[in-house]
């Protein structure tokens, strides 16, 4: 879970390259990688949105006795320990599944480039600190921050969004903050400079831009992370309150009845895995795109 | 070089002042009682009152802050309100048991990447670097709790060889009892870290053997071997070295779900327990624990890499 | 004390006799009527009064093991809940938490899992005339385990600290009737009380009362003092706690030596239930409580039984009487006939649970619990007539509060996430709030449209249950239910000592309470261990823990 944190803009050879990335999206299509990864993407998308017009039972209908039950015709993927139909309820927290990271890593992307943004490009002791605040934010251990987070402010949607925006912030200002020290000397920045442009305007209309592909395919794998994330916390009892479908709760739960059902830990781990391995794909094959056009 | 460890222990110093800060007002924020929470619901409101004063919950933040940071330097971490036991001796115990778990970790870590990532990186584009490279993305891919149930289901449930049951007995770890105790959380941590290593190292490696001096060594003529062993390795494996230092701050603070999964007695599933238990100062100790540890081993891993690659120190 | 003469034990003695005259008609049961026998001290006299066929089996059942007890041994028991403060007996709050002071300290008398009443440290018991001052002949040559003699001094240390508000204990709230404790010599001590309670030995038997000398200097993690059969060797909290055994325990085994059998008894900690499974699979962990859903699954470990007991423990709906929406009783009734109460033995049991009709008096585990009456039958139809009757016609939002899964294992949580499915179809909608504070805002009001879920173990009387929870007064009247006719029922019923009319008064009690209290009672659960098979023990249905008498064949 640390891992993006760690995936660091300063260490000279890492898997993440910030250099300008630009993504032609209809070249995704020749990356069977990118392919793949958005094909998983879009399925979760795809059950999210018809996810309630399919499922054959409420997320809180219960059979009553049918307990830990294995896969039947009746239910498909078994039940869980409240006789509750578990593809019905795996099918409906797609729907929080596929939001909530995106939303998380878009406030924390929001955020970072703010302050990356203005810290590169102002330089100086603005810089310094705020770089310094948030490398000491990086030393937080990650699944502490979010815990201790959400044990402050109690366990709800809008509340693991933010906990997981606050604790994703600083690595993505730090990448940002890399990116603009790099396209802050180029001659087009210069360019503007020289016309009089106004700060706002360089940094809006000519670093910006400059920086939106390797922002967004870092922003891609953090969702994967970030979807991870509300996965573990949801193991730890810190998710979304029951009685709502958490995949990290739910599979937490269902350990318990392994051998009644292995089913019922295994799909909602693997439902998580497979949004993270998605992400993952498509942002290598983003990346590998952007490398071979270079 | 003086300068720069009295400059990196400066940071480090700040660091902990202002994470110290960070966790305590994060948790006092927390909504809980905690004179209610020690004497119980039973307990009249004089008798709350009165411990209130006596230890000083109704005094405001900053000197509730400066009362912690001084006895916590000292040592003296208070006392849980859950368990009603001095927190010191449990976060020592608890601390020895995580260190033992990471290092076990590290163990299967740093030989197995480092080999995965030179192979794939030597036969870059060819079969193995393929597997490994899949290999590398489920490792990178799959959260640690998903890991660690696959790892149960199979290990546990399936082939009934190892225990999916962690906690310890007895005063120190015993490896002859303890042992195959360790085997699946460790397994869970490293195949959690072992894909993202090997990738940097793959990707080490590729780069240093398309370096001049590489291709320079091997127009001279020397063995391929030689090249590898004598040249190419040592370049190659800074890189991911380092990025195995950055991990620690994982291996020490980030197991709490590993620790949860298996019933390990560690820092984290203390803490986790504190947390879901609002039990403040079992909470600062122990993250405030996990965090002077952190910055430390960073500090020592930035010493050592330094030592490796001197133009670090100038930059 | 002159009320202890002749004359007080005549007034016993003829209590007895009434009694026996009740059961010989067959209006209170043999055990009904042993149970009250013993309650007043008079156990030996009632089973004088059996035919001799049946004094054999009025016998305790600890005594009537036919194996012959083995020595010696180790077991690993888990207790579920990890460790929790226990530095002061006093301040228990949880059965969980007083099982570990339950090795090393005795009551004065004890609850066997058969629900007898049996002496421990107090030898014989006795009401005065009046029925208002108890005196109760104390045990001779029982020594703590640092060393002192046992003696009157002891008890009324304990009783006069648990009385004290200053040490802010439950038991004073429970035996809210008891005004004081006196020591008449050093193995008599009298307890007296503000009016008449007929149960009122069964409260020495709370857990807070554990028996703790006149020298002790408080903390009982540094000074655990008792006269147990056991004494903590190593305690490390949130993983384990290890017991040794005493070598000059008071109580004597079957084979005439002293308890315990067992050389050392370690508690580990084991909140997840997969982890606990996984250790008894191993065989490191020999007995552990399990949940009953999981029973197939535990039915796979070759070396366990999955032993279950039938309890009087209960999970309650907390239904504010003096807060909106619940002070139409409208709503409440429509609550309680949303719940369909087989569904809940099913799903939450497996069936291996007793369907309950909204009051707290489980049949067959109180004496003189009414037997089982039907309860009510889901009728949604009725719930949202009712519900548009009180001016809810779209139904009704609710936020519920319980206790969080992981500080009591999810027994809160697997009945609230329950009763969001079932309330839903009439109009309840549910939004769960667990918290693991909820102990400490439990009895507050907690505002509009709150509604609660929590978990009481079973009682040691009716009358225990009933003054805690439903009279007006009562400390831990969760749900500030208050009915001046109940109140007045409660006190006839406390200090009756007729049997039969006790009957009668408790089932108007249960009734009234079934059909007007703001509270939701769907059934009462078995608890289920697994207990390895060469461990001798027996499941209590109060969940109280007590290793002195298990012992382990090799």
């Amino acid at each position: 879970m640390e891992k993006p944190l760690h995936q660091p803009a300063n260490f000279p050879l890492t898997v993440i390259r910030p250099r300008r990335v630009r993504i032609r999206w209809r070249r995704v299509f020749r990356s069977p990688t990118a392919l793949i990864g958005a094909a998983i993407l879009l399925f979760w998308v795809v059950m999210a949105l018809v996810g309630p017009a399919i499922v054959p039972y409420g997320i809180n209908d219960s059979e009553a006795g049918a307990v830990w039950k294995p896969p039947s015709d009746k239910h498909i993927l078994g039940t869980d320990g409240l006789g509750r139909d578990l593809f019905s309820r795996l099918v409906i927290g797609a729907g929080q599944m596929v939001t909530l990271p995106p939303l998380a890593v878009g406030l924390a992307v929001l955020l970072g480039t703010s302050v990356g943004l203005l810290a590169g490009y102002r330089g100086g002791w603005f810089d310094e600190i705020v770089m310094r605040l948030m490398d000491v934010l990086m030393a937080f251990p990650v699944v502490m921050l979010y815990l201790i987070i959400i044990v402050a402010i109690g366990a709800s949607a809008v509340n693991v969004v933010v906990a997981v925006a606050v604790a994703t912030t600083p690595a993505i200002s730090r990448l940002v903050r890399g990116l603009v020290l790099d396209l802050r000397n180029r001659e087009f920045v210069a360019a503007a400079r020289m016309r009089g442009e106004s700060t706002a305007y360089i940094l809006f209309q000519e670093i910006l831009p400059n920086a939106a592909g390797p922002i967004l395919v870092d922003g891609l794998v953090r969702i994967g992370y970030a979807t991870f994330s509300i996965g573990a916390l949801g193991f730890l009892g810190l998710g979304l309150p029951p009685p709502n479908p958490d995949w990290g709760r739910m599979a937490s739960e269902a350990r318990q009845a392994i051998i009644l059902t292995p089913t019922a830990a295994l799909f909602p781990s693997l439902a998580i895995a497979s949004i993270v391995v998605g992400c993952n794909l498509l942002a290598d094959g983003l990346r590998e795109l952007a490398r071979s056009e270079e | 070089m003086l300068r720069f460890i009295l400059r990196r222990l400066g940071t480090m110093l700040l660091t902990m002042l202002v994470l110290s800060i960070l966790i305590f007002v994060i948790s006092e924020v927390v909504p809980t009682d905690p004179a209610l929470k020690i004497l119980g619901r039973e307990s009249t409101p004089q008798a709350r009152a009165a411990l209130s004063e006596k230890m000083g919950f109704n005094r405001p933040l900053p000197e509730r802050y400066w009362n912690w940071i001084t006895h916590f330097v000292r040592g003296d971490f208070g006392e849980s309100y859950r368990l009603g036991a001095p927190i010191q001796p449990l976060v020592a115990r608890r601390l020895t048991n995580s260190l033992f778990l990471a290092a076990s970790a590290l163990l299967i870590i740093i030989p197995v990447s480092l080999l995965l990532g030179v192979v794939a990186g030597l036969n870059e584009g060819r079969w193995p670097d393929r597997v490994i490279s899949i290999g590398s993305l489920l490792s990178i891919s799959l959260p640690d709790f998903v890991m660690g149930v696959l790892l149960i289901t199979i290990f546990s449930w399936w082939l009934k060889v190892l225990p999916a049951d962690s906690s310890l007995r007895g005063d120190n770890i015993d490896l002859a009892l303890h042992g195959r105790k360790l085997i699946l959380p460790a397994a869970t941590a490293a195949l959690v870290l072992i894909g993202y290593i090997a990738r940097v190292t793959r990707v080490s490696m590729i780069e240093v053997m398309a370096s001049p001096y590489i291709r320079t060594a091997v127009l001279k003529g020397l063995p391929r071997r030689t090249v590898i062993v004598r040249h190419a390795l040592r370049n190659a494996l800074i890189a991911p070295i380092a990025i195995i230092t950055t991990q620690i701050n994982w291996l020490i603070g980030g197991l709490i779900v590993i620790e949860q999964l298996f019933n390990y007695p560690g820092l984290g599933s203390l803490f986790a327990r504190a947390a879901l238990e609002n039990d403040l100062p079992m909470i600062e100790a122990s993250a405030m624990t996990a965090i002077v540890l952190i910055v430390l081993s960073q500090l020592i891993a930035d010493l050592l890499y330094s030592a490796l690659n001197p133009r670090v120190r100038l930059s | 004390m002159k009320l202890f003469g002749p004359k007080a034990i005549k007034a016993n003695e003829e209590r007895v006799r009434e009694a026996h005259f009740q059961y010989t008609q067959n209006r209170i049961s043999r055990r009904e009527f042993l149970r009250f026998a013993s309650t007043v001290g008079a156990s030996a006299m009632a089973i004088s009064l059996l035919p001799p066929r049946e004094r054999l089996l009025a016998r305790p059942a600890r005594l009537a093991q036919d194996m012959a007890p083995v020595r010696g041994g180790t077991i690993y028991n888990s207790l579920g809940i990890d460790t929790r403060r226990f530095d002061d007996p006093a301040r228990l709050d949880m059965v969980f938490v007083s099982n570990y002071v339950r090795q090393i300290c005795d009551y004065l008398v004890v609850l066997d899992p058969d629900l007898n009443l049996q002496p421990s440290l107090a030898t014989s018991w006795m009401p005065s005339e009046d029925g208002k001052t108890w005196t109760v002949t104390l045990r001779e040559g029982v020594k703590f385990n640092h060393g002192k003699d046992f003696n009157a001094d002891d008890v009324v240390f304990t009783f006069e600290r648990l009385l004290n508000p200053d040490n802010s204990s439950g038991w004073a709230g429970a035996a809210n009737y008891v005004t004081g404790v006196e020591k008449v010599d050093d193995y008599t001590v009298n307890f007296f009380t503000n009016r008449v309670v007929g149960d009122f030995i069964y409260t020495l038997f709370l857990y807070h009362a554990a028996i703790l000398p006149s020298d002790w200097p408080g903390d009982f993690f540094t000074n655990p003092w008792g006269t147990g059969p056991f004494t903590i060797e190593e305690h490390v909290p949130d993983e384990y706690i290890r017991f040794k055994r005493r070598e000059d325990y008071w109580q004597m085994g079957a084979d005439g030596k002293s308890l315990p059998y067992l050389d050392t008894v370690e508690f580990v900690s084991y909140p997840d239930e997969a982890a606990r499974f996984s250790a008894m699979q191993e065989g490191s962990l020999h007995m552990g409580p399990a949940s009953i859903t999981l029973r197939d699954q535990y039915l796979t470990l070759p070396n366990h039984d999955f032993q279950t007991v039938q309890t009087g423990n209960l999970h309650i709906g907390i239904m504010k009487f003096n807060e909106e929406p619940w002070t139409n009783p409208n709503v409440v009734e429509a609550l309680k006939l949303s719940v369909d109460r087989k569904a809940y033995a099913d799903t939450l049991y497996l069936g291996f649970a007793i369907e309950a009709d909204d009051h707290p008096i489980a049949p067959g585990m109180y004496p003189l619990a009414p037997a089982n009456q039907t309860p009510r039958q889901q009728d949604y139809e009725k719930a949202r007539a009712l519900l548009a009757e009180a001016g809810y016609p779209d139904g009704l939002d609710l936020t519920v509060d319980y206790i969080d899964p992981g500080s009591d294992g999810g027994f809160a949580d697997g009945f609230a996430q329950f009763l969001v499915g079932q309330l839903e179809p009439a109009g309840f909608r549910l939004t769960l709030a667990p918290n693991p504070d909820f102990w400490t805002t439990w009895l507050d009001d907690w505002g509009p449209n709150h509604f609660g879920v929590s978990n009481w173990a079973q009682k040691n009387t009716a009358s225990e249950m009933l003054n805690l929870a439903y009279y007006s007064k009562g400390v831990w009247n969760e749900s500030h239910w208050s009915n001046p006719e109940f109140d007045r029922l409660l006190e006839a019923f406390d200090s009756e000592l007729d049997q039969e009319k006790r009957r009668g008064q408790l089932e108007q009690l249960t009734n009234l309470i079934s059909d007007q209290a703001s509270v939701l009672i769907p059934g009462f659960r078995q608890d289920a261990a697994a207990i390895a098979k060469n461990v001798h023990y027996r499941l209590h249905p109060q969940a109280y823990v007590w290793m002195g008498d298990t012992w382990v064949t090799p």
